[in-house]
């Protein structure tokens, strides 16, 4: 048994350098956002010496500089609202509508299911154009409105609430029936709160890809004071685009924010992602 | 004869419930997806006039000279080869760390924070900073590796490094989801496997990859289609005046190009369709391998 | 029982009146305290409100518009906020707007866009304004004025200012190859020369200049109109980019990218960033740059010369039709469904007045869409000698930047592959740059065709 178990230390060690390095990849961009956003433009762009680290001093004021002037906090806000907003009505939606097809029988349930079944196999670029329009005709540009617009209803999160409702237990309903409940109170009182898991997950999967939509915030708000973060840092690359630590200040900033939710409600973000896809 | 089945009272009302909790996803679902799906449709039969106004309807015209197009089939063919490398490697190394952080490894959360974090990241960050690291003057690869590679302005490679940056990102997504595929795998068939003297790689082989198969679908499928929809990164990346772009650009990003910049929202129209097209035929193609490869329990 | 519909139907209705409320609560929120509103929303309350929104894309003027037009407020009129939206964007996205019917109160308009502008009648028609106000129209540049006058004689725009383009260099490169400095009197074959020789004597990476094919206006537009060629014809009817005074220009230019950094290096990192990292001894820029540079880390070093010239009588001296810079003026216009044309106009007219172009000069803004304000624009930047861009008024000719009435359909692809870029990534091949002339000048001729 000697020679197993030098195997396996020694598989052991080859898995962890792997990890290690992995991350290490993985790091190495972020690393470099921050250093590069610490340095002065000269040293930046500084080739020959060629400086990993900032030179004369961190230079912690870019980020105060990038902060005021290109509106970090509108950007946070708008992006807020949206991500709100979207995860609100997705969530309604979606609940209602999986209770409905998952526990409840009405005329033309299937057909009505397969249209979702639908939506959720075609792109969504082919929505825009028109979607745009609408919102244009409403006079919804620039508003937080026009940003959740395409969110409001979900197809995907019908699909997950859907399953999540059929995994509950028959009986629920029965015995809330004979309590004398209707419909409406059964599904308040007793179902929706049985699909806290689903709801979580669609919850976090809709917040993560609102805040990272960049087409649809982009050709919505023109004006920087009503455009998300994605959109609003692509901006920022034409306006600084030579200005790199200027730039990279922006680059932090815009992703600070989801990162420390992010590993602040860790669990919650993984086993939301993970319950919503492995339900499909 | 059919019988006209009446319904109760009670299944009446089950009905009205279901009817009124399903309409509002139904109707949004019909205003905001299906209406536009034919309006785009419409559209790409259309010419545009100036800020919108005033459609006329031109028939196949968009679509004859998109098809005679050899940019938008060089932005079809550059679209494949972005999926080609971002969906292959990044399941493939997701998998691999899937499995490693599996076993009985120190630090799994920490690992499993830093591996997913480029997923929190707003993509146009990512493609800034990988922008500015692939910069052939400036960049760190460059400078720390001392040589002058265009990474991103030689045509000839400038798609691989974008396909990078797309895998970099979306490793820990699918990582994610192997993990919690892999934790559905009872360990007695391990157990079983190891008393019979299979060694890991077999055991990999014949029972991780075969009982992951239906997570290991779901992620190339979702991952095949948010290949072929590729914006971001090309548009982030890539300057107007790169040498490189006309070999980059995605299909949306020519879109995108045509009906944004120029206005031109019936050509734009023409692109989505002939790209809905192709990826639909990819998903029949998907679902027939999944009735061969994909073993469900 | 019927009850419960009811709520799920008021449910979803509650929802419907949340997203409109918060639709018309953002736009009041994103407000900045000083309570103006944005404009550009659907709001109607804004109109009360009566504060203005600015759409301007170059950030380097912001400060300086937004403190005249806090002096407009200053004189009993509303508060006006003053929003930066980058050049690639903003085209894009002020169609959006007008697509759809939003646009800020006032922007600034473009000769590439003026045209297609007017002729929708999307800008408020000023041409009552002027008349009632008495503004007195001729103290403009008159090329300037006449971009923004449709060809109905309606007005659309007042002339916000123009610029013209000349020499930028760092004498630290310059004294480290030993090659003496620009001079007035440089003809572009002297820049030529200069160039190499830097380029030949400083390390590998450093250039003694830099141009894209995006460096159109502030650079190869002006070779071309000094060697006797031009883009577009003034009556917008034709390009003569293919005739043999146009290619000889773009083979002189062609010639330049010999000794010039590579296009790929360019494109990632643009000339203003190569010159400014000390990579490059030369670039051609425009007025509006200068602020960019007076900041910078180096700019000691830093020093402008007038834009060179082409020898045609081959006399050896500069004649005046033998240097031409490229100029444009911007216009000051109005969106025309706005909540307050009659402030939007106001503003315009102050924005435009003698004293408010005097004020932008002295801020080093830009150069006055007025005649005669230059020695104010030249004294913003002390220490930094400017007058090679108004020296150049004198002696030189003034072309208006080229356009036609959808300029955007043909600016952006003649900078990319299959045309101009082809030619610049192969510089030692002269047919690659005469075949991009003949391909470009068919491109614009297509456009043109396509725009009657």
């Amino acid at each position: 048994m000697e020679s197993a178990s030098t195997r396996d230390t020694i598989r052991k060690a080859i898995v962890y350098v792997i990890l290690i390095i992995m991350a290490f990849i993985m790091l190495v961009p972020f690393a470099w956002m921050i250093l590069t956003a610490l340095k002065t433009n000269q040293e930046a762009i500084s080739v020959d010496p060629f400086y990993i680290f900032p030179h004369n001093g961190w230079h912690w004021e870019t980020f105060g500089e990038v902060w005021k002037s290109y509106n970090f906090v509108l950007l946070y806000k708008n992006t807020l609202l949206m991500i709100l907003f979207r995860v609100i009505c997705a969530c309604l939606t979606a609940t209602m509508a999986g209770y409905a097809f998952g526990r409840l029988n009405f005329p033309g349930r299937k057909f009505l299911f397969s249209l979702v079944l639908i939506q959720m196999m075609i792109p969504s670029t082919i929505f825009i154009i028109p979607q745009y329009l609408m919102v244009s005709s409403l006079g919804w540009l620039n508003t937080t409105a026009g940003l959740v617009f395409p969110g409001i209803v979900t197809a995907f999160g019908t699909y997950l609430l859907k399953t999540g409702y059929q995994g509950l237990p028959k009986d629920l309903e029965e015995a809330a029936g004979i309590d004398g409940c209707n419909i409406g109170q059964k599904f308040l009182l007793i179902m929706m709160p049985l699909t806290r898991s689903s709801m979580v997950s669609l919850g976090i999967f809709t917040a993560l890809f609102a805040f990272k939509d960049l087409m649809w915030p982009m050709i919505v708000c023109s004006s920087v004071q009503t455009t998300t973060l994605a959109a609003g840092l692509a901006k920022a690359q034409g306006q600084y685009g030579s200005n790199y630590p200027q730039m990279m200040a922006a680059a932090v900033l815009a992703v600070v924010p989801m990162i420390v939710i992010y590993v602040i409600f860790q669990k919650q973000f993984v086993e939301g992602i993970a319950t919503s896809g492995g339900k499909l | 004869m059919k019988e006209k089945k009446k319904m109760t009272p009670r299944e009446k009302n089950e009905a009205i419930w279901g009817l009124a909790f399903v309409a509002p996803t139904m109707i949004g679902l019909i205003v905001l997806n299906f209406y536009p799906a034919i309006n785009t449709v419409y559209q790409s039969f259309c010419k545009t006039g100036d800020f919108g106004k005033g459609n006329t309807f031109v028939g196949l015209a968009n679509y004859s000279k998109a098809f005679a197009d050899p940019e938008i089939w060089q932005s079809l063919i550059n679209t494949v080869k972005y999926a080609i490398i971002e969906v292959p490697l990044g399941v493939v190394i997701a998998l691999l760390l899937a499995v490693f952080l599996n076993g009985k490894i120190k630090g799994v959360s920490i690992f499993r924070t830093i591996f997913f974090l480029p997923m929190v990241c707003a993509p146009a960050a990512v493609a800034m900073v990988w922008k500015w690291l692939y910069n052939q003057q400036f960049g760190l690869f460059n400078n720390i590796l001392h040589t002058n590679i265009a990474w991103i302005s030689d045509p000839k490679i400038a798609w691989i490094s974008v396909g990078v940056i797309g895998v970099w990102s979306i490793i820990g997504y699918n990582m994610v989801l192997f993990i919690s595929g892999l934790k559905e795998i009872p360990g007695d068939y391990y157990e079983a496997a190891s008393i019979d003297g299979a060694t890991g790689i077999n055991q990999f082989f014949n029972i991780t990859v075969p009982l992951l198969s239906p997570t290991t679908f779901f992620i190339v499928q979702t991952r095949v289609i948010g290949a072929l929809t590729i914006f971001d990164l090309m548009f982030m990346v890539m300057d107007k005046t790169n040498a490189a772009l006309p070999k980059v650009q995605s299909t949306v990003y020519v879109f995108y190009k045509y009906t944004f910049d120029q206005g031109n929202k019936g050509y734009g129209a023409a692109i989505v369709m002939i790209l809905v097209a192709f990826i639909m035929v990819v998903t029949v193609i998907m679902q027939r391998a999944e009735k061969r490869f994909v073993f469900y329990n | 029982m019927k009850m419960k519909k009811v709520m799920a139907l008021a449910l979803a209705g509650v929802m419907a009146l949340s997203i409109a409320a918060c639709g018309g609560g953002s736009s009041a929120s994103t407000s900045s305290g000083s309570g103006s509103a944005d404009a550009g929303s659907a709001d109607a309350g804004s109109a009360a409100s009566g504060a203005l929104t600015i759409n301007i894309w170059d950030a380097n003027q912001q400060a300086g518009i937004q403190e005249i037009c806090n002096d407009w407020t200053a004189l009993g009129n509303p508060e006006v906020k003053v929003e930066v939206i980058d050049w690639d964007n903003y085209w894009t996205l002020l169609e959006a707007g007008a697509s759809g019917g939003q646009l800020a109160d006032v922007f600034w308009m473009h000769s590439d866009y003026a045209q297609i502008y007017m002729e929708n009648d999307i800008l408020l028609d000023l041409t009552d304004y002027i008349a009632k106000d008495g503004v007195d129209m001729s103290i403009y540049y008159p090329d300037i004025a006449a971009i923004y006058t449709r060809s109905d004689g309606k007005i659309f725009a007042l002339p916000k200012d123009h610029d013209t383009i000349a020499l930028l260099y760092n004498k630290a490169l310059f004294d480290q190859a030993g090659v003496a400095y620009p001079t007035d009197e440089w003809s572009y074959q002297d820049m030529y020369e200069a160039a190499k020789a830097i380029t030949e004597g400083t390390p590998d990476d450093v250039y003694g200049y830099a141009l894209n094919t995006s460096n159109d206006q502030d650079g190869w537009y002006n070779y071309i109109y000094s060697y006797g060629g031009n883009v577009v014809n003034t009556e917008k009817t034709d390009t003569a980019l293919d005739s043999a005074e146009s290619k000889a220009a773009m083979e002189q230019v062609r010639l330049m990218l010999t000794v010039a950094t590579p296009q790929a290096i360019v494109a990632e990192s643009g000339t203003d960033s190569l010159f400014q990292s000390g990579k490059v001894a030369m670039i051609t820029q425009g007025s509006w740059m200068i602020n960019s540079f007076y900041t910078a880390e180096n700019s000691k070093d830093y020093a402008w010369a007038e834009i060179p010239y082409f020898d045609r009588n081959g006399d050896g001296a500069c004649q005046k039709d033998e240097r031409w810079t490229c100029y444009n003026g911007l216009g000051w216009a109005a969106a025309a469904n706005t909540a307050n044309p009659d402030a939007a106009a106001s503003l315009i007219e102050y924005l435009c007045s003698k004293d408010a172009q005097i004020k932008q000069a002295q801020l080093g803004v830009t150069m006055a869409g007025i005649p005669g304000i230059s020695e104010d624009f030249a004294n913003a930047f002390e220490g930094m000698d400017v007058s090679a861009f108004t020296k150049v008024e004198e002696n030189g000719t003034l072309y208006a930047r080229p356009g036609t009435r959808n300029s955007g359909k043909w600016q952006t692809p003649m900078k990319q592959a299959g045309y101009f870029l082809d030619a610049w990534q192969a510089p030692e091949n002269p047919q690659a740059m005469s075949d991009a002339c003949d391909k470009v000048a068919k491109l614009i001729r297509d456009c043109i065709a396509e725009e009657q």
